[in-house]
């Protein structure tokens, strides 16, 4: 079997996958950058908890209501804010970000405040985090290959365009912002369920922003360029281990590297298969 | 009375603003089923801003439009699934989407697999260069095919009313000739159209009436091949 190392590396990346999913199906696709999706992980994350400890649910249904709960936020959140313009949409989702983070800090009677949330069962196992990755890509991948997906898309080349075409703008974003709402929810009710310990600090500003920059490094408008860019993101710092607190230096370089030398991420719109279509040698792995 | 199985669109004192400036004022014109109607007028005339209203892109201010018997909803999308489709100045297409994925676009409401086949086939006949780029990206299309795909990209929605805005801009004369002339088959297959234009002899060539309209108003009213003759109007409006 996988030692317990191994398995962490396997299950964080997993987990990360899931919740950069989300945001490529929103930023990559839609062309909306939230800062904020750490707090759909928290709310995500501490329903599913509660659930499986307070209410002694099966794991998949606390986990199912941790992503639903994300999705229902998402989805009042999102009605309020949607029309926003750009940058005020994005300032909107990283006010909210720290609002849950915050709000779970003083809820000391139901979240343990800043102690932390603990009990929580051992359930997500490398088998269960990779097998929920695996479904979270043919999830999203079907959903982009939708009309659905292609409205996204149509949103974020050209919105008044998109419009005149009779797409109705606010719903498809909203629609696209829910989504990455529920597969962050997933994402933190798995995470959960593999710390057995849970503090508002782990869904912080900073966890947003990595699941942004994964997601821009990645290669917006790719679904396979996210989960390379949640493994660059995630390993990374497991291959540079040995030069302890160097390893972040490394990581800011191998960031400003890939941005540099491939401007529009490691996989800027094309998809994995499209790599093998074109005679010529494609590949690129950026500064790792 | 008008009789109203014939009209497919009455504007009715329709008014539209910018800020405090009128751009369009008390505006009330008809398109008949199966015309071609063009709306033509110099520069700042308020042509386009009067396809912003009808498209739903831009607020009306006052008056009443009624589409196809029923007054015209003000959301983009409800005018869409109404059965009017526009063609937006500048084209507008999708630039990092491929040339059928921007068709996908167009038919993004419906849901019927076969007849969307079918608009395609029709619409790649239509504009047979679409079919052999169908794969390549928008934007790397020369500015007569974009034209081209915009058009194709309207009729995708299968709608009733065309509304096309400056589809000659920025063309070269023999492009405009062959848009014209796929507007006219268009046409002949039942869709009506309403076209605005700057460019007033190939838009009255195509049409069968035809609005002139100054600063904000509709100032006359004819059959194309009466408006061409008219040579102070020529002068004085369009040049």
């Amino acid at each position: 079997m996988i030692n317990s190392f191994y398995e962490g590396i396997i299950v964080t990346c997993c987990v990360n996958i899931i919740a950069v999913l989300g945001m490529s199906v929103l930023t990559g696709f839609t062309r909306l950058f939230s800062f904020g999706n750490a707090g759909f992980m928290a709310i995500g994350a501490y329903t599913a908890a509660i659930c499986s400890v307070q209410f002694h649910l099966p794991f998949a249904l606390s986990i199912l209501i941790g992503s639903a709960a994300a999705g229902i936020v998402a989805y009042l959140l999102g009605s309020l804010t949607i029309r926003l313009r750009g940058d005020y949409f994005l300032i909107s989702c990283l006010g909210f970000g720290e609002c849950v983070r915050v709000l779970f800090l003083y809820l000391r009677d139901i979240t343990g405040g800043a102690v932390g949330y603990t009990g929580i069962p051992f359930r997500t196992t490398w088998i269960v985090a990779l097998v929920c990755a695996i479904a979270a890509f043919i999830i999203a991948w079907n959903l982009i290959h939708s009309r659905f997906g292609q409205a996204f898309s149509a949103i974020r080349e050209n919105e008044v365009a998109a419009a005149a075409n009779g797409i109705d703008v606010v719903k498809y974003k909203k629609m696209s912002f829910v989504f990455s709402a529920i597969f962050a929810g997933w994402a933190g009710g798995l995470y959960a369920h593999y710390l057995q310990h849970i503090t508002p600090v782990l869904f912080n500003l900073p966890k947003s922003c990595e699941l942004v920059i994964t997601t821009v490094l990645g290669g917006l408008g790719s679904l396979s360029g996210s989960v390379l860019g949640t493994l660059v993101v995630q390993l990374l710092p497991e291959f540079f281990r040995k030069f302890s607190e160097y390893r972040m230096l490394a990581y800011g370089i191998a960031v400003v590297l890939v941005i540099l030398l491939r401007p529009s991420g490691l996989m800027g719109y094309k998809e994995f298969p499209d790599l093998f279509k074109k005679t010529g040698k494609k590949k690129s792995t950026g500064g790792a | 009375m008008e009789k109203s199985t014939d009209v497919i669109l009455k504007v009715d004192h329709l008014s539209a603003a910018y800020g405090g400036i009128r751009a369009i004022d008390d505006i009330s014109f008809l398109v008949n089923r199966g015309e071609i109607v063009a709306m033509l007028g110099s520069n700042g005339a308020g042509k386009s801003t009067l396809l912003k209203c009808l498209s739903g892109e831009h607020k009306r201010s006052a008056g009443e439009v009624t589409f196809d018997g029923q007054p015209l909803p003000g959301q983009c999308y409800k005018i869409v699934e109404r059965g009017i489709s526009i063609v937006p100045e500048g084209r507008q297409i999708f630039y990092k989407l491929t040339v059928l994925e921007n068709l996908r676009v167009g038919c993004c409401q419906r849901n019927d697999k076969d007849g969307i086949q079918e608009d395609l086939e029709k619409v790649y006949k239509l504009f047979p260069r679409l079919e052999e780029r169908k794969s390549q990206f928008g934007g790397l299309l020369s500015g007569g095919e974009q034209q081209m795909l915009a058009i194709a990209r309207g009729l995708m929605a299968r709608p009733k009313l065309l509304m096309l805005d400056e589809p000659s801009l920025g063309l070269a004369p023999i492009i405009v000739n062959q848009i014209m002339d796929t507007l006219k088959s268009i046409a002949e297959s039942g869709t009506t159209i309403l076209l605005v234009e700057q460019n007033a002899l190939k838009a009255l060539n195509l049409c069968d009436r035809a609005y002139v309209m100054n600063v904000g108003h509709i100032v006359m009213e004819d059959t194309g091949s009466n408006l061409l003759k008219n040579e102070n109007l020529m002068k004085a409006y369009l040049g």
